[in-house]
């Protein structure tokens, strides 16, 4: 751990001269811990945010509107900082704020916290990376979360990290998994009942997902649930490991022992419902990548799974690609939102689909594209629940006769997604979800002769290709109960960053062209727009402070995109990298 | 990644290289002239890759892939720093992080990588790095307790009785979908071939099929009870393939060093005896091109 080291003296003098207490001298706010109660009431708390998805439910709506359409034009930078050093690559991170306190993490596993008032540091925590991590998918963090006087992360090496706030020291440390073995974890973790719940990131590498419950003062394991159907849950009663029933059922959806090794990381953070009392968290694409060899649906992969908080048991179970072979993952964040007495939820799939499902038990209530081409299938059946397939699947490489490339299948969405990991945001206001949306396909073909780690291998080739000339990315407000699409804002480079909408009519996002914009969030029209430097792909949020409401964003281009993009990254080639945090407030003139 | 001795070799030979390069001002040097002045050839392996490359109890990378990087460079008259690396998702992966182009986590590149696959097709589409020096040519078996059955169709064996596989490789692929995925569910995987032969002596699979080098290698001492052989894989088009070593595009007189290097140490049996002392059975590469060492050590190639 590296604290920078001149705030290091200066922390350690402050408490030399106290004498009794460093919080003395932390400008009287040091005090002030971050409950279990605050958390639960993020969404409607105007001063502070302390959750991923500004709130538990996820909804990324702020009740603030000092900043509205009228005045969103005023908007100016307050402050901007810089994550230093030579490390650059995808910013995606949430900012959390409490008490004049920003915390935001950036690539590599680094965390800052940061005086809100002058945006100057207050400390800042290098992970020491282990050598040897081969990170699938860029080195990026996503956030971290607030606990009493915690702020809890996790690193690129699978660990997660419990720091003091004040200090930037650690209080507690648990290794979720060996990143030797393929894990990581850069989601931000979820505070449900003093616990802190997490998953496990590294779908690659014939890895296990599961949900983890750690007690959120000390990181001592509360349960764990596996997400692959025939594996264990197990759960702590004091100090004492316990059985706690079986995920599903062995071997009813998956042949032989490949449950074993089935994959569904759960690499994306979770959500909790109050109301409900139930965590929803997403699962991954099934291993190995060969539909074919894995007939079934393969339970729980590419899936949203409702867990108890309090037994750590799956209470129902939605899955959006049954015995996926396009490598769409069902990571996607679900968010609750009421009609009426209807307790729904929304969840934007890599599939192509936008899904409304009834949150109490997890039966569909609505299903429809919010992108222009799908071809994988044609609808879902509200009945049944299940996709209505085209047949449109890569075929199988072991058939191959000739050991000459097979035909290629163009299917639409590319595996990344409709939708990625970047969230998406409801406004209770205009009964919308804004869902940052991309068009492009993908060719797929068999490569029965690849290799891998000096072996002859059966693999697949792909490439990622837009599906118009001028533009990929698509902001799309979506209203659930129609299914229409009530207005869009096309962006030509693939749209990576997370969404925010506010009381003020206005919806917050970002692009790796490097914009920071905003959008009435009624008819979509552009109102405000900065350009930040690099890519924006992290998460704007806002608050309130001194009276006055403040956005920030972090921005610095990277993520998936230019490692995994085929043509796409070609096009997005001259993005230049970054690494900053911007702070936005409405001018005083 | 580097042990510290590596790190000082490499803090000598940067020293010894900027003195070199201040007083000649000339053409660059090549490839070839730079680990020469250094002395050190670093050589790209695979971690954890028994018996080709992996750490003994003292923690030193030892291996076939191992000795014969120690082999090579005693050729070029230089030092080996062994470089045990990660294998990432795909061969083309493995080339750009360790050959040609770093990974972007940074760490550089290795003069020269092994355990590399020499195929024309293949070759063809990483025009990035030059194949040179084939070595060994590996090759897909099965291993059965002896007295089975003179007479075994693994297939058909494997249709009822259990079979253990190395994870997402293509033997397990192949076994899942042969005959129609017959023996599917008599398929069991292992995280790498020596679990999969351990399970094997304590009697809980019947079988393990996979690369002949790492099965020979895991069975040890044991390996007069059971019975190695070639696997039958119809409809696939390949059952065996050849291993060579990697240099970067352009570095041509390195290339041509370490073709040359390998060929002597082909031609002098030191490469079987390598595959001797790790237990395993040396097999010729089927695309070596014809390389005889002349008497005064040069090397002349018909093709």
């Amino acid at each position: 751990m590296m604290i920078s080291l001149h705030r290091k003296r200066v922390l350690l003098k402050a408490v030399a001269i106290s004498g009794i207490s460093a919080a003395v001298t932390f400008t009287g706010t040091a005090n002030a811990r971050t409950t279990q109660a605050e958390i639960d009431g993020d969404a409607a708390s105007t001063q502070d945010v302390l959750s991923w998805g500004m709130g538990q439910q996820g909804q990324r709506y702020s009740p603030l509107k000092k900043i509205n359409t009228d005045n969103v034009k005023k908007l100016v930078p307050a402050w901007s900082f810089s994550f230093g050093g030579e490390k650059q690559r995808g910013q995606e991170a949430q900012p959390v704020i409490k008490d004049g306190k920003m915390f935001v993490t950036a690539s590599y596993s680094r965390l800052y916290a940061i005086d809100t008032k002058t945006g100057q540091e207050l400390w800042q925590y290098d992970h020491r990376l282990p050598d040897g991590i081969l990170p699938c998918c860029d080195v990026v963090n996503r956030g971290a979360a607030l606990y009493d006087d915690l702020v809890i992360f996790g690193t690129l090496d699978a660990r997660i990290i419990a720091l003091h706030q004040d200090t930037g020291k650690v209080v507690w440390r648990a290794k979720i998994d060996d990143y030797k073995a393929g894990y990581s974890f850069t989601a931000a973790p979820l505070i449900v009942k003093d616990m802190v719940i997490t998953g496990v990131s590294g779908g690659e590498f014939g890895v296990i997902g599961r949900v983890e419950a750690r007690d959120a003062k000390t990181g001592k394991l509360r349960w764990i649930r596996p997400s692959v159907e025939g594996h264990m849950g197990h759960i702590w009663k004091g100090d004492k490991k316990m059985e706690n029933g079986i995920t599903g059922k062995t071997n009813a959806t998956w042949p032989g022992d490949m449950w074993k090794t089935g994959g569904a990381a759960t690499w994306q953070g979770g959500t909790y419902d109050h109301e409900t009392d139930l965590i929803f968290y997403g699962t991954g694409n099934p291993a190995p990548w060969n539909a074919h060899l894995r007939p079934g649906d393969n339970l729980y992969s590419t899936s949203t799974l409702a867990i108890d908080p309090d037994t750590g048991k799956i209470v129902w179970h939605y899955q959006y690609t049954p015995n996926d072979g396009w490598d769409y993952d069902g990571v996607n964040e679900l968010v609750s939102f009421n009609s009426g007495s209807d307790k729904l939820a929304g969840h934007a799939d890599r599939n192509g689909f936008f899904y409304v499902l009834d949150r109490t038990n997890g039966k569909l209530k609505n299903a429809f594209p919010f992108v222009n081409r799908i071809d994988w299938a044609k609808g879902v059946d509200l009945k049944t629940g299940r996709p209505l397939e085209t047949g449109v699947r890569p075929g199988d490489p072991t058939k191959s006769k000739d050991g000459k490339k097979g035909d290629v299948v163009f299917v639409a969405p590319s595996f990344l997604g409709a939708k990625n990991w970047m969230p998406m945001a409801y406004s209770p206001d205009t009964e919308l979800f804004y869902v940052p949306a991309n068009e492009w396909g993908m060719d797929l073909w068999n490569e029965p002769i690849t290799y891998k780690k000096g072996a002859a291998y059966l693999g697949a080739g792909f490439t990622i290709k837009p599906l118009n000339d001028d533009y990929i990315g698509a902001l799309r407000a979506v209203n659930p109960k129609t299914g229409k699409i009530v207005w869009e804002y096309k962006n030509n480079a693939p749209l990576w960053g997370g969404v925010m909408t506010t009381a003020g009519g206005l919806v917050f996002t970002g692009t790796p062209e490097g914009y920071l914009k905003a959008f009435d969030a009624k008819t979509g029209d552009e109102l405000w727009k900065f350009q930040t430097g690099s890519g924006v792909v992290g998460c704007p949020v806002t608050w309130e402070q001194d009276g006055e409401q403040y956005i920030a964003v972090p921005s610095g281009w990277g993520g998936a995109v230019p490692l995994w993009g085929g043509d796409v990254a070609k096009k997005v080639k001259y993005l230049n990298q970054g690494g900053s945090l911007w702070v936005f407030k409405l001018s005083d003139v | 990644m580097y042990r510290i001795k590596d790190i000082l070799i490499f803090a000598a030979a940067v020293a010894s290289l900027v003195l070199a390069s201040s007083a000649i001002a000339e053409d660059e040097p090549s490839a070839l002239d730079r680990i020469r002045e250094r002395g050190v050839l670093e050589v790209a392996v695979y971690n954890d890759f028994p018996p080709f490359s992996y750490r003994d109890e003292r923690g030193r990378i030892v291996g076939i892939d191992a000795d014969i990087a120690h082999a090579l460079a005693k050729s070029l008259g230089v030092a080996a720093a062994i470089r045990a690396v990660g294998a990432d998702e795909s061969m083309e992966d493995d080339l750009r992080n360790n050959v040609w182009k770093g990974h972007y986590l940074g760490g550089g590149v290795a003069d020269v990588m092994l355990h590399v696959p020499y195929d024309a097709a293949f070759a063809e589409e990483n025009d990035r790095v030059i194949f040179v020096a084939p070595y060994y040519r590996e090759q897909v078996v099965v291993a059965v307790e002896k007295g089975v059955g003179a007479n075994l169709d693994p297939l058909d064996y494997f249709s009822h009785e259990k079979v253990g596989v190395e994870l997402d490789t293509l033997t397990d692929f192949y076994l899942l979908s042969a005959y129609n995925g017959k023996i599917r569910n008599q398929v069991v995987h292992f995280s790498n071939i020596g679990k999969a032969v351990n399970a094997l002596k304590n009697g809980e699979v019947a079988g393990v099929a996979g690369p002949r080098s790492e099965i020979e290698f895991a069975l040890g001492d044991q390996a007069a009870n059971y019975a190695v052989g070639p696997i039958q894989m119809p409809g696939l088009s390949t059952s065996g393939w050849d291993l060579g070593a990697a240099v970067k595009q352009g570095n041509g007189a390195l290339a041509d060093a370490v073709e040359k290097a390998m060929s002597q140490l082909r031609q002098s049996s030191s490469l079987s005896k390598i595959f001797t002392q790790y237990r395993s059975t040396y097999q010729l590469p089927s695309r070596t091109r014809l390389v005889r060492v002349e008497p005064d050590g040069r090397i002349s190639q018909r093709d």
